[in-house]
């Protein structure tokens, strides 16, 4: 740059002092047929020749609007932040911030780039000494590595959330808020049982709404995160799943909690049958019931599983 | 029909009828109809053994004729039929809560004997009863309980013999009139009484040939109306549900609904016909010490639980209900799947199933999300669950070559298919079960005829009243150790016998809901 400086005219000077005035006064972009009226007394070879200088020195960045361009300043902070390095780790630096946080895969980075993988390597190690990025482990893919700014909070989907801690499922986590709030809710039913004769109300007072069974956790003290309302509804749903609760939505007033005047009621269902006869001898979950055959190997008479239920 | 189908029925009849019986259903179960010659031809028995089987088979309503196309009469199984000897006892269990000794003896006397007509079922069970007990029951009163069971249609006419051409003697047609199939006949009351006090009734009989002294009823037989009992018990289920999910008191009023709806509606219609609030009302308060005011809210309990029990279909005249007999069923048939999930593959396997019959089609990943379950455990217990084919996967390509890697994978739940795999395995387990009874006997036979043989002896020496001493030696002909072995039999037996039966109850829902769907 300083090379080119010498050779800079006067007039070349005051016309990026000009194209910078112009951009500073419309910080949305200014389109090339603005410039053209504004920027009077210029041949279209040397306005190119200033935007192509401005560019170069990073001042300015060019978007596209349809089919037009548009020219805006760079915001000075980002500019300044990678002041002083190499053009490679400008355009890695670049690359990760267009990924935000979700961050972004060292082999998208060099697809993107068009760097060799060993460049990239090198322009990362160093963009990371500077603690301008920070590399986050996946929770899908435990060997996957994805670089992100270093000021940004990773996404959900990459740490997983309130359940994950350093990539690993705490599922003995999960295990006992599930038992918690399974127990929370019966021991509701049973009291809504004692208390009353009345079916309806029984029936009213055995549900919790998803905000009681959330400040019951928090005051169980069993987490160390701090749970949100919508994680302990996700723990809730899993009891859905496994049959022993139900859920009912009511219209509510608009408070803290409840989304768009709604409350999520769950309560403890009793399961409608017992376990079914098919399970109550050993043939229900006998692992070898295809070869089971009269005269075979295996058959009813010398089954060891029924010799042993029968002998119980 | 499958294998495990035919097994069960094979061992069936062979424990109710023997081995001949088995032989020819076998037989026919293997090649479809078969004309009379080439079942003699197949099974290398006498004609005579050969028509006496079809004769038993028959009587039971277990085989059926008609003329085939070669002109000949052609017999065929009804394997259906043939499973339902595994639910017997439940049969008359519930004959004997519905009418007590009497209706629970009428009941066994046509199961065991197939068909019979009025005057001899009212005669036995009268001969029974008084047998049994020392007051006695008069003749008059098992007839009455006989004509209730005819009214509530537990008890059916057989079909009648409509022609026989005596010049062609191929095939008789029988026919049923819809009119007279519960209509009750005449019986000359006295003429049972008679033979009551009779020592040798038979003999009596073939003696007086008179018009006078015959019975009036002498062509017309009856057998008992297995379907109005599957009705029967299928309601049962319900109110059982509805019990433990809401209490004795909801199953009560539930029971009278679907009793007030019963007589009017298509049993086998997916809802029952409608009930006014008002009839229920009425019905309940007089059947059950439930108060009126109580009611309305168990209706209202009932019809938003999420079990689906009852609808409310209109809200005229305070709102009248139908029960929803197929949503309902379809429920229970859920649970008892969910059952067998959770006891076989493990609560978390249960999770995920379930999750994906209430979500119908997910991807692994929206599974594991859902689920809450570590990723690697979800692929396992979901492989496992395909594997075992409880569950399918419905492959949507991103691409026209179907590579896998651009594929996605959608799992679902195909309730009915599921259904029919698990009913086989009760087809098989019964049969398991049954056959390690026989097997258990056939070990300790010996045993068991000995302790009959003293039991015999024991039984004589008490009536020519022997002296204590005497019949203590003879006790002690059977060993300790061997009485061990016999009281451990006895629970064997009994602990096989009360698992075909829950294994029936099993399957009873489970074809329930697998006709239902036809």
């Amino acid at each position: 740059m300083t090379e080119d400086g010498k050779e800079v005219s006067d007039m070349q000077v005051d016309l990026e002092t000009r194209i910078i005035q112009l951009c500073q006064q419309n910080p949305n972009g200014v389109t090339d047929k603005l410039m053209q009226a504004e920027i009077s007394g210029t041949t279209v070879k040397e306005r190119a020749h200033g935007l192509n200088r401005l560019l170069s020195q990073d001042r300015l960045e060019i978007l596209k609007q349809g089919k037009q361009l548009l020219y805006r300043l760079k915001t000075s902070d980002n500019s300044q932040k990678v002041k002083g390095a190499d053009n490679e780790e400008k355009i890695v630096y670049q690359i990760i911030e267009d990924a935000g946080n979700k961050g972004i895969w060292i082999r998208d980075i060099r697809f993107k780039s068009n760097l060799l993988l060993t460049q990239v390597n090198k322009v990362l190690k160093s963009l990371e000494g500077k603690k301008l990025i920070k590399a986050v482990k996946s929770v899908s893919a435990s060997k996957k590595k994805v670089y992100m700014l270093y000021n940004l909070e990773p996404d959900r989907s990459i740490t997983g959330g309130a359940w994950y801690s350093d990539q690993d499922f705490e599922s003995e986590f999960v295990e006992v808020l599930n038992q918690q709030c399974f127990k929370f809710l019966q021991q509701k039913l049973m009291t809504a049982r004692e208390a009353t004769n009345d079916p309806i109300s029984e029936r009213n007072a055995s549900y919790a709404s998803s905000k009681d069974i959330w400040k019951f956790i928090n005051e169980l003290g069993i987490s160390k995160v701090t749970l949100s309302a919508e994680d302990i509804e996700a723990i809730l749903d899993t009891l859905i799943y496994d049959g022993k609760v139900e859920k009912t939505i009511v219209a509510s007033q608009v408070t803290s909690g409840s989304t768009g005047g709604m409350t999520r009621l769950y309560r403890a269902v009793e399961p409608l049958i017992e376990s079914t006869g098919l399970m109550r001898l050993p043939c229900g979950v006998c692992p070898v019931m295809e070869e089971c055959q009269e005269g075979g190997a295996i058959s009813p008479s010398n089954c060891l599983y029924m010799k042993q239920w029968l002998d119980y | 029909m499958s294998k495990a189908k035919n097994n069960l029925c094979s061992v069936l009849l062979k424990e109710h009828f023997g081995e001949v019986v088995q032989k020819i259903g076998t037989l026919l179960m293997k090649k479809g109809s078969m004309p009379l010659r080439l079942l003699i031809i197949d099974s290398k028995l006498p004609l005579q053994k050969v028509k006496k089987a079809l004769c038993v088979l028959i009587q039971h309503n277990l085989v059926e004729f008609k003329v085939g196309s070669r002109g000949f009469p052609e017999y065929t199984l009804l394997t259906d039929n043939a499973l339902l000897l595994l639910r017997y006892p439940r049969y008359i269990y519930n004959a004997k809560t519905l009418y007590g000794d009497t209706g629970e003896l009428i009941i066994e006397e046509l199961l065991t004997n197939g068909q019979m007509t009025m005057s001899a079922v009212v005669g036995k069970v009268t001969l029974r009863l008084s047998e049994a007990t020392e007051s006695g029951v008069s003749v008059n009163q098992v007839k009455d309980v006989f004509v209730k069971l005819v009214e509530t249609q537990f008890v059916q006419r057989c079909s009648v013999l409509q022609s026989f051409d005596a010049e062609k003697p191929v095939a008789p047609t029988m026919n049923v009139y819809e009119k007279e199939m519960y209509l009750i006949p005449e019986i000359k009351l006295h003429l049972i009484r008679k033979s009551e006090g009779s020592d040798e009734p038979p003999a009596k009989k073939r003696r007086v040939e008179t018009q006078e002294d015959k019975q009036p009823d002498e062509d017309i037989y009856w057998r008992v109306n297995f379907d109005r009992f599957h009705h029967y018990l299928r309601d049962q289920a319900l109110i059982t549900a509805a019990s433990r999910r809401l209490g004795p008191k909801a199953a009560d009023i539930l029971r009278t609904i679907l009793r007030l709806a019963e007589t009017r509606s298509d049993p086998w219609a997916p809802t029952t016909c409608c009930v006014s609030q008002q009839e229920v009302f009425e019905a309940v308060v007089k059947e059950t010490n439930i108060v009126k005011p109580e009611i309305p809210p168990y209706l209202s309990v009932l019809t938003e639980d999420s079990a689906s029990l009852l609808s409310k279909v209109e809200d005229r005249g305070g709102g009248v209900y139908t029960v929803t007999t197929y949503k309902a069923l379809q429920q229970l048939v859920e649970a008892i799947i969910m059952s067998v999930v959770e006891d076989r593959f493990g609560s978390k396997c249960c999770r995920i199933f379930r999750l994906l019959l209430m979500k119908k089609y997910l991807e692994q990943k929206q599974i594991e999300d859902l689920a809450m379950i570590p990723a690697k455990d979800t692929k396992e217990y979901t492989y496992k669950l395909f594997q075992e084919k409880f569950l399918n996967a419905h492959e949507v390509p991103r691409t026209m070559d179907h590579a896998p890697s651009r594929t996605f994978f959608l799992f679902y739940v195909n309730i009915s298919q599921v259904c029919r795999m698990v009913v086989e395995r009760c087809y098989k387990a019964a049969h398991n079960a049954i056959s390690r009874q026989e097997w258990e006997t056939r070990e300790n036979k010996r045993l068991l005829e000995k302790q009959q043989r003293v039991e015999a002896i024991i039984a004589t020496l008490r009536e020519n009243s022997a002296d204590q001493t005497q019949i203590d030696e003879v006790e002690e002909m059977i060993t300790p150790p061997e009485r061990a072995q016999l009281s451990h039999t006895k629970s064997v037996v009994n602990k096989l016998e009360r698992s075909q039966l829950q294994l029936d109850e099993t399957m009873f829902i489970l074809t329930l809901f697998i006709n239902f769907r036809k």
